[in-house]
């Protein structure tokens, strides 16, 4: 619970430093009176944190420091909730400098980004990894290439990395750290995850390799609920708490394109199989249709997104839009990437066919991949209680959260994204029955 | 996905590594610049993909590169890099040492001509360069010199200038070449034991054979030479033919044979000449240990003792002599006639008995038994016959033998006809002869 004192969104910067590289233990340059405002992003899109700051720099902290592109900068910050994070980034970039009125200060943007970044960008992985596991090779790839405890103590070192079914051996092809974790996670079948739709991000926690089904499965039964209340007026203790769970605003840029789902290969392709050392043209027919039900969805009843005479329609075997090539290597059977390629763009398409940005508080305890669970009203003209959005309503997976920190006022934007839309559950209408339901 | 890959490969030059494809498919290992490091304690040879070839030659019976060879190609599967195919090799010259510790210093253990620094990976044989290095020179050593016949190994034609000969040289040291150097084209296929088939530029071939040599032909066989041919055979010849063989000679056939000359024949030998037909040796032995012997001359037969005896046996039978004119039995000293029986003498004219002195000695009676009167010393001598009987005709030589020889009937078949009518028979220093 909230202290009484903190407003709505309470952010407390407590600690904005920067050091030269190699040089933790020196003092640091505090420039926390130096920030106007600073925004960071996290997404299960992104292997990496980055973000930026504006400074209204008085005293010439360009020249005198100087900043060189090279400083490590520390961020710690509390929340509404009082949940403390602590940051580090890299500053690599100096931009938009513009001086002020009275030419006594100046404003510029400094960009920074995880340090792992340069930690990564700064070395190739050129290495045979032999019957392993995915996994393994990923986790040896993290502790060997991208982890620094001496330089970025405060960095997150830490990652976690789902089950991946079956051992393969490779030869990563001078891959930066970064770019062959992903390239892992392309490589990567789970046997328990039908989707092997693996996604390698950092969030604020920590770096992950996780399937987007993973995600679901932790992070839904501790979903943080959202309603939409738009008249919503803060009174007391208790309405900046139901305030900090309540969308400020709210869009939807994409909810369905059928054109693109045709082009996209999501609803049927035909992965391709080629062998040939052995003379093998294999088509492998890919049926959303056939397997969606397979899959760990937000909404345990989900709807097929098409009615069915429109699909045999268009998604029969005479529609495939898109195929796919895959070349077998039969020494290497454990690359089942006949396995993988189908499932994977059909979920990642689904997946990220439907998303709404929502505008929230901020807060610490709120990370990319996430679940969380919103009661959206439906959008109608009646008088009195409305009845829950059929669609909107219900969990949604947190694709990217905006961090923006402004004096001591914290909000957050969020890309969220929901993979099918629910069956028809008429008569459920608040949260509270969708959560004792288990739906949405 | 491999197939953003495909739309966008990922092109590689690199070092073959290992060409022993387990599947023997043509594979090689290669390790890649830019894409696998040299540590080959990060990225083991043995880890390394198997490229499969691309033959821009459409000719299935490729080659794989050697160990070492510099070679170029693309990644099917674009970054990802685990799905290598290869275009071609890039020819080079090592310029430093071959270090096995690290990648990309693959050597061949089978490169017949080991990397040395400064030589260009494309034959010396093709460069013409350095061929005291090349089987040329074994050539020239083993070349075969034959000062005791009519001939001898040509010498190799080899005069290759860059780049008319294509050489295709393995590891073993097994050569084919194809030169097209103006003035010197060849054909050259040589083995790394040193066998060799050469064809020169004036269309001379030239077989050599190391070791042994076996030819065997389903159907016919043909060889026509219209030259000469030489052959020679330093060790035993075996020759077996197992139906007929027939040797036709246009000219003479000359048979040299410095040890025995053994002729076994199963069945009968004919041998006929459309001339004369001599043997000469130090001796001779004729035997016919079944049948009977015989001897035809159209003319006359002349049997000739130079140093010693004639001898005449008929171990079982008797001898005969038979003439339609006279027999004449003439010695240069005594003349003995023994018989184990009676020894009888018929005349149907008169029988002359001269000599210096004539003895009859007998241990029994001298019977006389004429027909007329008996004569001695000019006075008649009365007719004496102590037996009483007539005097009984008791041939001596009865009926003369058969004539026809077995020759005579092959004549007849035989397509010189000068046999039945010959030439002169005998021009030899024979004494009797002169007499005929």
């Amino acid at each position: 619970m909230s202290d009484d004192t903190f407003d709505v969104g309470f952010c407390d910067i407590q600690l904005a430093t920067l050091n030269r590289y190699g040089e933790l233990k020196k003092p640091a340059f505090d420039i926390s009176d130096y920030i106007s405002e600073i925004s960071f992003t996290e997404s299960i899109d992104s292997p990496l944190l980055f973000g930026e700051m504006t400074l209204l720099d008085s005293s010439g902290l360009i020249d005198n420091f100087p900043i060189l592109g090279e400083e490590i900068f520390t961020l710690r910050y509390v929340d509404f909730f009082e949940n403390e994070i602590t940051q580090q980034f890299l500053i690599y970039s100096l931009s938009d400098a513009v001086p002020g009125d009275q030419q006594n200060y100046m404003y510029y943007r400094l960009k920074f980004i995880s340090p792992q970044h340069f930690i990564s960008t700064s070395k190739t992985v050129q290495k045979s990894y032999i019957d392993f596991t995915t996994k393994k090779m990923a986790q040896l790839i993290f502790d060997e290439f991208i982890v620094d405890e001496t330089n970025f103590k405060n960095s997150a070192n830490d990652i976690e990395i789902q089950d991946t079914t079956g051992t393969q051996t490779l030869v990563i092809p001078s891959l930066q750290p970064i770019q062959a974790i992903n390239f892992l996670c392309r490589k990567s079948f789970s046997a328990d995850d039908k989707s092997s739709n693996y996604y390698f991000f950092q969030n604020r926690e920590k770096f992950k390799m996780i399937t987007h089904e993973e995600m679901i499965r932790t992070s839904k039964p501790t979903a943080k609920a959202y309603s939409y209340d738009p008249s919503i007026a803060i009174e007391g203790p208790a309405d900046r708490d139901r305030a900090m769970n309540n969308i400020t605003s709210f869009f939807i840029p994409n909810r369905l394109n059928t054109i693109t789902e045709m082009n996209s290969g999501a609803m049927i392709s035909d992965v391709v199989e080629i062998d040939i050392l052995n003379k093998q043209y294999i088509h492998n027919i890919f049926k959303y249709k056939d397997s969606f039900q397979d899959y760990k969805h937000l909404s345990d009843t989900v709807r097929f997104p098409h009615t069915e005479k429109f699909t045999d329609a268009f998604f029969s075997d005479e529609n495939v839009m898109k195929s796919y090539m895959i070349f077998t290597d039969f020494e290497r059977e454990q690359q089942r990437y006949k396995d993988i390629t189908g499932p994977k763009v059909s979920n990642r398409y689904y997946l990220n066919s439907t998303s709404i940005e929502i505008e929230i508080y901020g807060r610490n305890d709120l990370f990319a991949g996430d679940v969380i669970l919103l009661d959206i009203p439906q959008f109608e003209n009646v008088v009195g209680t409305k009845d829950r959005h059929k669609s909107l309503s219900g969990y949604w997976l947190v694709q990217t959260i905006k961090h923006y920190i402004k004096g001591k006022q914290y909000t957050s934007r969020l890309t969220i994204i929901k993979d099918l839309v629910p069956g028809d559950k008429s008569g459920v209408s608040t949260v509270a029955d969708m959560t004792a339901e288990g739906e949405v | 996905m491999a197939e953003n890959g495909f739309r966008n490969l990922l092109w590689f030059m690199g070092v073959v590594e290992d060409r022993r494809d387990p599947r023997k498919m043509g594979r090689v290992r290669v390790r890649c610049f830019d894409i696998h490091p040299d540590s080959k304690e990060d990225v083991p040879t043995e880890t390394l993909p198997w490229a499969i070839p691309v033959i821009g030659s459409y000719d299935i019976n490729y080659k794989p590169p050697i160990e070492g060879s510099w070679v170029f190609g693309f990644f099917l599967d674009g970054a990802d890099a685990q799905h290598p195919m290869l275009l071609g090799v890039m020819p080079g010259m090592p310029t430093t040492a071959v270090n096995t510790a690290l990648g990309f210093n693959a050597a061949s253990d089978a490169n017949p001509h080991p990397v040395s620094s400064y030589q260009p990976d494309i034959s010396r044989l093709a460069r013409g360069e350095d061929i005291g290095e090349t089987h040329v020179a074994g050539k020239f050593i083993n070349q075969e010199h034959c000062p005791a016949y009519s001939w001898s190994e040509p010498s190799p034609p080899y005069n290759a200038e860059y780049p008319y000969n294509k050489v295709q040289e393995t590891e073993s040291g097994h050569v084919f070449e194809m030169d097209d150097t103006p003035g010197s084209e060849r054909i050259n296929m040589h083995h790394a034991s040193g066998t060799f088939t050469e064809i020169g530029p004036t269309g001379t071939r030239v077989n050599k054979i190391i070791g042994d040599e076996v030819t065997i032909i389903e159907k016919n066989g043909k060889i026509m030479i219209n030259g000469t041919a030489d052959v020679v055979v330093k060790g035993t010849c075996n020759v077996t033919v197992e139906s007929d063989c027939n040797l036709t000679v246009d000219g003479s056939l000359n048979t040299k044979v410095h040890g025995d000359y053994n002729l076994n024949v199963a069945g009968g030998i004919y041998m006929n000449s459309g001339d004369i037909f001599s043997q000469k040796s130090s001796a001779i032995r004729q035997e016919a240990f079944l049948d009977n012997y015989n001897v035809f001359a159209n003319k006359s037969v002349y049997i000739q003792a130079q140093k010693d005896n004639i001898h005449i046996y008929a171990n079982t039978g008797f001898v005969s002599a038979y003439a339609n004119t006279d027999v004449r039995i003439e010695s240069g000293a005594n003349t003995y006639f023994d018989a184990a029986g009676k020894t009888n003498i018929k005349a149907t004219g008169n029988i002359a008995v001269e000599g210096a002195k004539i003895d009859l000695n007998t241990s029994g009676a001298v019977e006389v038994d004429p027909g007329f009167t008996t004569i001695l010393n000019g006075v008649d001598v009365p007719r004496v016959k102590p037996s009483g009987k007539q005097p009984a005709f008791r041939p001596l030589f009865g009926n003369p033998p058969d004539r026809k020889f077995p020759i005579e009937t092959k004549l007849e078949d035989e397509p010189y006809p000068s046999f039945t009518d010959p030439p002169e028979l005998w021009r030899d220093t024979h004494p009797l002869g002169e007499d005929e």
